[in-house]
């Protein structure tokens, strides 16, 4: 019976963690494991919960009102919801040093993915020829997770874009906005998809439409963000949570993982971790030891076991992420129109820049406005905060934003390193990250596609308003120990098994030879189950 | 910059003129507990960075119109000013209560109608910003004078 220690708890880690499970073995899983709140009254939609609490503000807004974006802060256009802080709280023992990027982290149950949106995209096959797993071998495991997780979309005008796989099911209902543009898209298709290469159609997202199990139907409440209560929305601490009462599974929270020792003939045999509570390193023997804790913190395990090992700690060359850029527009004909707050708050719509090469695509998720906090956009509008109310109340079911995404692309100058501590402190790990020469070309030529598109549609872009997201923002990281078919230092094979230390596994995003433009957690996902089967 | 804490009747009278300014109605009590709530916190976001900022603060409790005209210099010159800080807090706890969603519904009458009110709150946003620049400009000299060498 094969004995896997499986180091993180989100989208890579648990999925790899149930095909274990399934295939008959044993997984203990290592974690941080930090909880956050209960969800509370799950048929509530957002206005009634703003009637129903003793203390909405408390809820919205946190004890500490940590969920006010105060003037002056710069850039984005909606916060971190307080029940969602535990995700992105920091670990004493993540200590960083950044340039040109500003990296997240996660050490809270489920990882990085309980924030998402939920947006589930499947990688082309030509976005997939730098890989060492064709495209065709990685289809069906797309299929395995969309039937334990649950996926709504359309074979629409996106399917060129977005191979279809099994189990996806019908798309939610849309709300009032994103209905309105894809009618305008269909009477402006031939100008679109002709002049501008530009497709538009439903979003695919890890939403229920019917009750499955403990998860909830969508209730069309309007609280994504704030954490949805009925678990409609898919999130890795469902999948966790359901793993933790199977017999196979041990869940090991409070713990974090310094390295992974090895044996005599350099393979790996057990971790190491320290309780995050103090007390000695404790260390938890497997047949594989993997690593799908998100590319920094693995990179770190890594790292360290490489400095342990060889008395010296390499450079990771290659990392990525997607630079993400923020449009804001305004439908006009939707100004004054009210707007509705019993429906699926992220995005329901996407866009799709066709590029001169499948990898050049360009990703734009459409998210409309339904229900938000609102003095984050208002204090934004030039005028007095009483007009720029007045304004927006009348604008408000006429607002959206398309997030555009860029692929990005492996370079040597774009490194993870670690620096041992001094005197008994936790290594620091370097981050080094400088954007492509061409980067500000690409923006700017698919921005101006957009723009148009939106035009088309009969939306305004507010100049001055478009916010380029820094690097790091989008958490989609990746690339730092690539899969290749090729033995090579600081590569993985095709199956996720380290080239430097056998039995070692690398699952998440540091084995992605190339990043596209879309959301990568679906990959992660599906090739972590791929990865399981081959152990 | 530490200044004298607003007693707790300055903070209601401010929060009832602020809210009175932004909606049009009354706080409710639940409001105007939170408001006095952020506030005991000593958040730093709730502190002046200035003399100008406690001035610009207490003359916009001395009315609506007093408040507009704050406001409206403020979003001009000092976007992130401790008025602009308080009045968006405001908000944020008006959005949030259980009247929050009688902030957010478009208002009656017709398209045209929305335009030229938009067109006219523009046009007497534009002529605020400018006379306040001026009534302004001496209370900046004097602020700046009476800075001792050295603060900020």
């Amino acid at each position: 019976m094969l004995r896997v220690v499986v180091v993180g708890s989100g989208a890579s880690a648990v999925h790899l963690a149930q095909s274990v499970l399934e295939r008959g073995g044993r997984v203990t899983l290592l974690d941080v494991g930090r909880e956050g709140p209960p969800s509370l009254r799950p048929d509530s939609g957002f206005a009634a919960l703003k009637r129903e609490l003793d203390d909405p503000a408390a809820y919205f807004l946190g004890p500490r009102f940590e969920g006010v974006l105060w003037p002056g802060t710069p850039g984005e256009y909606y916060g971190i919801p307080p029940h969602k802080s535990y995700v992105f709280e920091g670990a004493p023992r993540h200590r960083l040093d950044a340039r040109g990027f500003e990296p997240l982290a996660s050490f809270g149950q489920g990882g990085l993915a309980q924030a998402w949106t939920g947006g589930v995209f499947p990688f082309a096959r030509g976005e997939m020829e730098d890989f060492a797993v064709p495209f065709e071998e990685l289809l069906p495991y797309y299929g395995i997770v969309a039937r334990r997780i649950g996926i709504c979309g359309a074979a629409d005008d996106l399917a060129r874009f977005l191979p279809l796989h099994e189990h996806l099911d019908d798309p939610l209902d849309l709300d009032l906005h994103s209905a309105a543009l894809l009618e305008r898209y269909g009477e402006r298709k031939e100008e679109l998809n002709g002049r501008l290469r530009c497709w538009i159609g439903r979003s695919r997202v890890a939403v229920l439409r019917e009750d499955r199990g403990e998860r909830r139907a969508c209730g069309y409440l309007g609280r994504c963000l704030w954490g949805c209560p009925r678990d409609s929305l898919y999130t890795p601490l469902a999948t966790l949570r359901r793993l933790r009462e199977e017999p196979g599974m041990t869940y090991v929270p409070g713990m974090w993982v310094t390295h992974v020792e090895l044996d005599g003939a350099g393979r790996a045999v057990r971790a190491v971790a320290e309780p995050i509570g103090g007390g000695a390193s404790q260390t938890f023997p497997g047949d594989r030891i993997v690593l799908a804790a998100g590319t920094l913190s693995s990179a770190r395990v890594f790292l360290k076991t490489a400095l342990r090992a060889g008395g010296r700690a390499p450079e990771l060359p290659g990392l990525m992420d997607n630079r993400q850029v923020l449009v804001p527009f305004v439908n006009r004909g939707l100004v004054r129109r009210k707007w509705d707050p019993d429906t699926y708050q992220y995005h329901q719509l996407a866009l799709g820049l066709q590029g001169e090469r499948e990898k050049e695509y360009v990703h734009g998720l459409i998210t409309t406005l339904k229900t938000a906090l609102i003095h984050p956009i208002v204090q934004r509008v030039p005028l007095d905060l009483r007009a720029a109310l007045s304004v927006f109340r009348n604008v408000h079911a006429a607002l959206g934003i398309v997030n555009v995404n860029f692929h990005d692309t492996r370079r040597p100058e774009n490194v993870l390193a670690l620096e041992p501590g001094a005197g008994g402190a936790p290594p620091r790990l370097l981050v080094r990250y400088a954007p492509p020469p061409d980067e500000p070309r690409r923006m700017r030529l698919a921005l101006r596609r957009v723009r148009r598109a939106l035009s088309l549609l009969g939306c305004t872009v507010p100049p001055h308003m478009s916010y380029v997201r820094p690097m790091g923002a989008s958490v989609y990281y990746a690339g730092t120990l690539p899969m290749s078919a090729a033995r090579a230092p600081l590569t993985t094979s095709p199956d996720g098994e380290s080239h430097d230390f056998e039995r070692l596994i690398l699952a998440d995003g540091s084995v992605l030879p190339f990043l596209p433009a879309k959301n990568l957690t679906f990959t992660l996902m599906a090739n972590a189950a791929r990865i399981a089967e081959r152990l | 910059m530490q200044a004298a804490n607003p007693s707790d009747l300055e903070l209601e009278r401010e929060a009832r003129v602020l809210g009175r300014y932004l909606s049009g109605a009354e706080p409710s009590a639940y409001v105007l507990a939170k408001y006095a709530e952020a506030h005991r916190l000593a958040l730093p976001q709730l502190e002046p960075e200035s003399r100008f900022d406690e001035l610009l603060v207490a003359f916009a409790r001395g009315g609506t119109f007093r408040a507009y005209m704050a406001d409206a210099h403020a979003r001009g010159f000092r976007p992130a000013s401790l008025l602009r800080r308080k009045l968006v807090l405001l908000l944020a706890i008006l959005e949030c209560s259980p009247q929050g969603g009688d902030l957010d519904a478009p208002d009656p009458g017709s398209r045209a109608g929305f335009a030229l009110r938009a067109a006219f709150d523009g046009a007497r946003f534009t002529l605020a910003v400018a006379a306040g620049a001026l009534l302004a400009l001496p209370v900046h000299v004097l602020c700046a004078l009476s800075r001792p060498r050295g603060a900020r």
